[in-house]
C-alpha cells in the first residue's frame, strides 16, 4: 500500500482535484480539507500522504496546515463545537456560553469529552455578527444561544445525531420573520 | 536602449540597472537600510517590515526590499516619519526577544543588535511577560533557539529557492509563529549550514561550536574547500591554532558563498588528535620519532641507496591530488629531475585522468566550461545523477540554471527521478530524466550519438569525424541500445535532438562514466557527441567534467602523472613511466625498489592483496600523510604533513580555475608543509661533498614555486579553449579511431546491482575525522529501494548479507531505505570499511589505467536470527 493514511476514495478525491490548479502544490489546502474529512482531523501519516501525493516535501504540507485553524491537528469528538469569541459576541455574552458549555460537558477548552462525542474550541469571528452569541458545530451554525439553548442542542445531538435549532449556515432563519 | 536609472536617494542621485530594488540602490549611494528578511540571495519577502522607506507621491511607506526602481523617484531612507514606523517594528521584535545576548553565540554579529543599537528604545512599551519556547535541537549539529527568531524566514527560503532541500517550514502563526522540520522532528536534510549562516540572529546556530568563542576573537582566513573539486571559497575563522567554525561570504568564490555540509561542519578533521605530528623513522624494527634533519637525511640515504644499487627507475612517487599545484610541481621535480624517474602519478588516477587526458586530446585543452557556461546554457546534458553527492555546489549552479534561467535540464543516471525526502537529486528536478540500467552509461553515449547522427547533427562537424562516427555506429540497432540501457529509440531522439538543437548545450560528466569502466575511451565519445551536436566552443557550451578532489585537475595540469609534463605536455608511450598500479605491480616483480607516497593509501585505494605482497618487497617506503593508515604502518619513514588549512599554494578546481589557499593556522606540531618538505628533498639530493646542503637556497615562497612552475609550460598558463581549437580537432578527426561496439544486453537475474560511491556528508577518508560529519554518518550502510525491501521483508537498520558471485566473502551491513535508487540496485558509501571493495570485481583502463572496482552484481539476504 502505497498511502498511509488516507483512504483510496479521499486519496482519488485529491487526484480528481488536479485539473484545477495550476500546479500540484495549489492543492495544499483542498487536500487537507478531503484529508480532514476523511479521517476527522489531520494526522502527521496524512500529511506525509498528501505530500506523496503533491509531490512536495511533508514539511511543506505541514507549514500550510500549522497556519490555518480551520484544520485540527488533533483526533476530535463527533461534533466539533466552536463558539466565536470576537467582538459582536463577546458583547452579547459568548464568554457565559463557553463557560456554560465548559461545565455541562466538563471539559476545557480545546478538549474532548470521554464519550468522544464533543471537542470544545473558542475561535475567531464566523461572520455572524449580527445573531450573536453564536457556535458552529461541524458544519452547521447555531445562533442567538442561551444556556438553556445550548443544553437542548447538545441533548439533541446525542440523542438523534442532528437539532432543529441549526440554523445557517449561509441563512438566518431564526430572525426570518422576527421584523 | 537605456537600461539604466536614476532616482534621488536621500537628496543624492544614483544611477543604478533596471530591476534594481530600492534597498541596493540606497546600498550603493550610501544609506544602509535596516532588514531582516532581505537577502541578496532571496526572492523578495517583505515580510519583516523593517525595511520601510518614504517614496515621494507614494502615500504609505514602502519596503525597500520589494520596490523597484523606477526613473526620478526620491527616496527617504531616514526621514522622520521612516525612523519612527523603523522603531515601531523594533519595539515588536524586541517585544518577545530574550535578553540572552551574552550568551548567544551570533552575538557581536547579530543584524538585530546592531539595528536595535541604531533604532531601538531604550525601554519596551509592552509590560507583558515574553513568550518563550522551549530550546530544541534542529538536528544533531543545528540549535534552535525560537525565543530569538525574529520570523523573517530567511532559513526557510534559502533551503528552498537556493538549496532546494526543502527540509524547513514555518509553523503556526503570530507570536507562536516558529520555523522547523516536519511535526517538530529533528532534521534530515542536506546539513549544507545555509539556515545557519543566513539567520539574521542567534535563532540557529551550530552546535559544532556551541559556547566556543566570541565572535569579535575570531581570525578570519579566506581559503579554498578541499573537499571535493568544487574549489569553493570558505573562510576559516581561529582562535589561536584552533578552527573554531567555517563561514562565506555571499557572493564571493566560485561558489558565490554558498556551501555543502562537508565545507561548513567539516572542518574538525584539520585538528583531530590523531593526526600525525612527529617524523618517524623504523630503524632495527624499532619506531622512532626523530627531528626533520634524521628525516630528510634517511630520505636522501634511501633514495640514493635505490638509485646506485638499481637505478633512478627502480624509484616510484604518488602523490595526492588534494596536495596544491605548488607540492605536485615540486614533487614531480624531485621524482623526474633530482631522481630522475618517470614512475610519477597521483590521485588524479582514479578517474579524472580519464577527463583531462581525453579532452586534451580532442580539444588541446581541459579548459572547457566553467560554471558561467552552466548558467548560459539553454540545455545540459548530465551524466552525473549523484552530483548533490559527489559535487554539491555545481550541483546548485545547475539547480540555479534550471530555476533561474529556465534551462532544460537532461538527466541520464541508473537512478530513479524520485528524491530522498529532504534531500535535492537532480534527476528529480530534470524536465526529462533517462534511468539507465547500472553500468549502461556507455551505450547511453552511444545512443544519443546514434541519435544525433541520424537526426541534425551540427554541419561544422568535421567530415572525416564524422564519417569515422557514422562508420563506427552503423550496424547497431536501437533495439541493441535499449537492451542494454532499457531506453527507448523515441527517448534517444527526443533528448538527443532537445540537446543538438539547443541555442547552447552543455554536458557534465560524474563519477559513474570517469570511474566506469572504459572511462577513457567514453570520455573521447562524449567529446565527439559534444562535436556532432555542435555544443563545444562557445560559451555556454562544452563539458564539464566533475573533480572528485580538490586539485585533481591541477595535479595533471602540474605534472603530477606519468603521461604529462607540466602544462599537459603529453609524453610519448615510451617515455612515460608507470601509473600507480603499476608501480605496485612494478613493486611486487622486484622492479620498484622505493616507493614515495604523499596523502596515498594504495592499501584503501588499490586491491588490498595485491597492494600488500607488492609492499613487502620494497626497501624503501616513505609516507607523508597527514593521518596514520594502514600504509604508513609498514612505512620506513613517515612525514607528517600539513593540512590545507596549515599551509599556503593554489588549488585548480575542475573549470580549471586556479585558486589560492592561505594558511589560517600553523602546522599542527611538528608537521610542515608538503612543499617544503620537498623544497628541502630536492635540495638535500643535489648536495655532494663539494655542494653541501648548507649552501643551498631553497624555494621562498609558494609563489616562487608558483613562477617557477607556469615558466616550465612552454604553451604558458593558463591554455584556454580558443583559436587552437580548430587546429586540434582537425587532428584529432585525422587521426581519431572511433569504435562503438554492440552494447551486451542487460540481463536481470534478480540479483542486486551494486554501485560502491560517495556520501553527501563525507569525502574519502579525511571527512571522518570530523566529528561535524561522523554526526551525521558514522558508519557503513546499505541503501536500497523501499520495494525492494519491503519484497524481501526487510526493515530499515535490520542487518543484511551481502555476498558476490564467486567469491565466499561475505559481509553484513544495516539498510537505509533509499527512494532515488532505482529498484533492483543497491548503494553503499565508500568512507568507512571497504571489506565490498575487496569482493567486487577489479579492472583498469586500457588506455589510462584508471583503476575500476565500483561496482559489481551482488545478493543480499536478511541475517537469519536464531531464536
Amino acid at each position: 500500500m502505497k498511502y498511509k493514511a488516507l483512504s483510496k476514495e479521499a486519496v482519488a478525491r485529491i487526484e480528481a482535484e488536479l485539473p484545477k490548479y495550476p500546479d500540484r502544490r495549489s492543492l495544499t489546502l483542498p487536500a487537507l480539507r478531503i484529508a480532514q474529512e476523511d479521517l476527522g482531523y489531520v494526522s502527521e501519516p496524512a500529511m506525509i500522504d498528501i505530500a506523496e501525493i503533491l509531490e512536495l516535501t511533508p514539511i511543506q504540507v505541514y507549514d500550510v496546515a500549522t497556519f490555518y485553524s480551520q484544520y485540527n491537528m488533533k483526533p476530535v469528538g463527533t461534533y466539533l463545537v466552536q463558539v466565536c469569541k470576537t467582538l459582536s459576541c463577546a458583547l452579547v455574552g459568548a464568554a457565559s456560553i463557553v463557560e456554560h458549555l465548559q461545565k455541562k460537558l466538563g471539559i476545557g477548552i480545546g478538549e474532548t469529552t470521554e464519550d468522544g462525542f464533543f471537542t470544545l474550541k473558542v475561535v475567531e469571528c464566523l461572520a455572524s455578527c449580527g445573531s450573536g452569541p453564536m457556535m458552529q458545530i461541524n458544519d452547521r451554525y447555531y445562533e442567538q444561544l442561551t444556556p438553556e439553548k445550548v443544553d437542548q442542542i447538545l441533548s439533541d445531538l446525542k440523542e438523534q445525531g442532528k437539532s432543529a435549532l441549526a440554523t445557517g449556515p449561509f441563512m438566518l432563519p431564526a430572525l426570518q420573520g422576527q421584523k | 536602449m537605456s537600461s539604466r536609472i536614476t532616482l534621488k536617494i536621500n537628496d543624492q542621485e544614483v544611477t543604478v540597472e533596471k530591476g534594481t530594488r530600492v534597498i541596493e540602490a540606497a546600498k550603493l549611494a550610501g544609506a544602509e537600510i535596516a532588514h531582516f528578511c532581505y537577502h541578496p540571495k532571496l526572492k523578495p519577502d517583505a515580510n519583516c517590515r523593517m525595511c520601510l522607506v518614504e517614496i515621494e507621491k507614494m502615500p504609505k511607506l514602502q519596503t525597500s526590499c520589494s520596490t523597484e526602481v523606477s526613473e526620478g523617484m526620491v527616496v527617504q531612507t531616514a526621514s522622520e516619519k521612516v525612523l519612527d514606523a523603523q522603531k515601531g517594528v523594533m519595539a515588536f521584535l524586541l517585544g518577545n526577544h530574550p535578553l540572552d545576548c551574552p550568551e548567544c553565540d551570533q552575538g557581536g554579529e547579530c543584524q538585530l543588535q546592531d539595528f536595535a543599537h541604531q533604532y531601538g528604545a531604550m525601554t519596551s512599551p509592552f509590560g507583558e511577560t515574553k513568550r518563550t519556547f522551549e530550546k530544541t535541537y534542529f538536528g544533531p549539529l543545528i540549535e534552535k533557539e525560537m525565543n530569538r527568531c525574529v520570523s523573517c524566514l530567511r532559513c526557510v527560503r534559502y533551503c528552498d529557492e537556493v538549496i532546494g532541500s526543502n527540509a524547513l517550514g514555518s509553523m503556526n502563526r503570530g507570536s507562536m509563529h516558529e520555523v522547523g522540520a516536519f511535526a517538530q522532528q529533528e532534521l534530515d536534510c542536506e546539513f549544507c549550514g545555509g539556515c545557519i549562516q543566513i539567520c539574521p540572529v542567534g535563532a540557529l546556530t551550530s552546535r559544532v561550536s556551541m559556547f566556543d568563542y566570541r565572535t569579535w576573537q575570531l581570525k578570519k582566513t579566506e581559503t579554498v574547500c578541499n573537499y571535493c573539486g568544487d574549489g569553493c571559497t570558505l573562510t576559516l575563522e581561529t582562535v589561536d591554532e584552533d578552527i573554531k567554525r567555517v563561514s562565506s561570504e555571499t557572493g564571493v568564490g566560485r561558489n558565490g558563498g554558498d556551501l555543502c555540509a562537508r565545507g561548513f561542519f567539516g572542518y574538525g578533521a584539520v585538528n583531530h588528535e590523531s593526526r600525525l605530528t612527529r617524523p618517524r623513522i623504523r630503524l632495527n624494527n624499532n619506531d622512532l620519532e626523530v627531528t626533520w634533519e634524521w628525516a630528510y637525511q634517511t630520505v636522501t640515504d634511501g633514495l640514493k641507496a635505490a638509485i646506485q644499487t638499481h637505478g633512478p627507475k627502480a624509484v616510484g612517487g604518488i602523490i595526492s591530488a588534494q596536495c596544491t599545484n605548488e607540492e605536485i610541481y615540486l614533487f614531480q621535480k624531485l621524482m623526474r629531475e633530482s631522481v630522475g624517474t618517470p614512475h610519477i602519478d597521483s590521485g588524479a588516477r582514479f578517474g579524472y585522468i580519464n577527463a583531462i587526458a581525453a579532452l586534451t586530446d580532442v580539444f588541446g585543452t581541459a579548459r572547457l566550461s566553467r560554471y558561467e557556461d552552466i548558467s548560459e546554457a539553454d540545455c545540459l546534458l548530465v551524466f552525473a545523477g549523484d552530483m548533490t553527492e559527489t559535487n554539491p555546489i555545481t550541483a546548485l549552479k545547475v539547480k540555479d540554471a534550471i530555476r533561474n534561467h529556465k534551462t532544460k535540464l537532461f538527466t541520464v543516471a541508473p537512478y530513479h527521478r524520485k528524491r530522498e525526502t529532504y534531500i535535492s537529486h537532480l534527476p528529480h528536478l530534470a524536465t526529462q530524466h533517462t534511468e539507465i540500467s547500472m553500468g549502461s552509461e556507455n551505450a547511453a553515449i552511444l545512443g544519443f550519438t546514434k541519435a544525433i547522427l541520424e537526426g541534425t547533427p551540427s554541419p561544422h562537424t568535421p567530415s572525416d569525424l564524422f564519417e569515422k562516427i557514422k562508420f563506427a555506429v552503423n550496424g547497431i540497432s536501437f533495439d541493441q541500445i535499449e537492451s542494454a540501457t532499457g531506453v527507448s529509440e523515441q527517448a534517444f531522439k527526443d533528448i538527443g535532438a532537445g540537446f543538438a538543437n539547443a541555442e547552447r548545450g552543455l554536458i557534465i560528466v560524474g563519477r559513474s562514466i570517469l570511474r566506469g569502466i572504459e572511462g577513457y575511451q567514453s570520455m573521447l565519445r562524449l567529446a565527439e557527441l559534444s562535436i556532432l551536436s555542435g555544443q563545444v566552443g562557445r560559451p555556454g557550451t562544452g563539458i564539464l567534467a566533475l573533480a572528485k578532489e580538490s586539485n585533481a585537475f591541477g595535479a595533471v595540469e602540474m605534472g603530477g602523472t606519468p603521461e604529462f609534463l607540466p602544462g599537459f605536455q603529453s609524453l610519448k608511450k615510451e617515455e612515460r613511466g608507470y601509473t600507480a598500479l603499476e608501480m605496485i605491480d612494478a613493486a611486487a616483480r622486484g622492479e620498484i625498489k622505493a616507493l614515495y607516497l604523499v596523502g596515498e593509501n594504495p592499501l584503501r585505494s588499490l586491491p588490498q592483496k595485491r597492494v600488500a605482497e607488492a609492499l613487502k618487497q620494497l626497501d624503501f617506503l616513505i609516507c607523508q600523510d597527514l593521518y596514520p593508515t594502514e600504509t604508513t604502518a609498514l612505512a620506513h619513514v613517515v612525514l607528517p604533513g600539513a593540512s590545507y588549512a596549515e599551509k599556503s599554494g593554489r588549488f585548480t578546481n575542475h573549470e580549471g580555475e586556479t585558486q589560492k589557499i592561505r594558511e589560517a593556522i600553523d602546522p599542527l606540531g611538528n608537521a610542515k608543509p608538503d612543499w617544503q618538505i620537498f623544497s628541502t628533498l630536492i635540495n638535500k639530493m643535489k648536495t655532494t661533498e663539494k655542494v653541501p646542503y648548507q649552501k643551498l637556497l631553497g624555494y621562498a615562497s609558494v609563489d616562487a614555486v608558483w613562477k617557477e612552475a607556469v615558466m616550465a609550460m612552454p604553451q604558458g598558463w593558463p591554455v584556454l579553449l580558443g583559436s587552437k581549437m580548430q587546429e586540434s580537432l582537425a587532428a584529432y578527426a585525422a587521426r581519431a579511431n572511433v569504435t562503438w561496439l554492440a552494447p551486451e544486453p542487460f540481463v536481470k537475474n534478480g540479483a542486486f546491482d551494486l554501485q560502491v560511491g560517495q556520501s553527501l556528508f563525507h569525502s574519502g577518508k579525511m571527512s571522518t575525522y570530523a566529528t561535524g560529519l561522523t554526526t551525521l554518518q558514522d558508519k557503513m550502510m546499505v541503501l536500497m529501494h523501499p520495494e525492494d525491501a519491503e519484497r524481501l521483508e526487510i526493515e530499515e537498520e535490520e542487518l543484511v548479507q551481502i555476498s558476490v558471485e564467486g567469491s565466499d566473502a561475505v559481509i553484513e551491513l544495516p539498510v537505509k531505505y533509499s527512494k532515488k535508487l532505482s529498484e533492483g540496485t543497491l548503494f553503499i558509501s565508500e568512507h568507512f570499511a571497504l571489506e565490498i571493495k575487496k569482493m567486487l570485481p577489479f579492472t583498469t583502463d586500457s588506455t589510462t589505467g584508471v583503476p575500476y572496482g565500483d561496482r559489481g552484481r551482488v545478493s543480499l539476504a536478511k541475517v537469519r536470527v536464531s531464536t
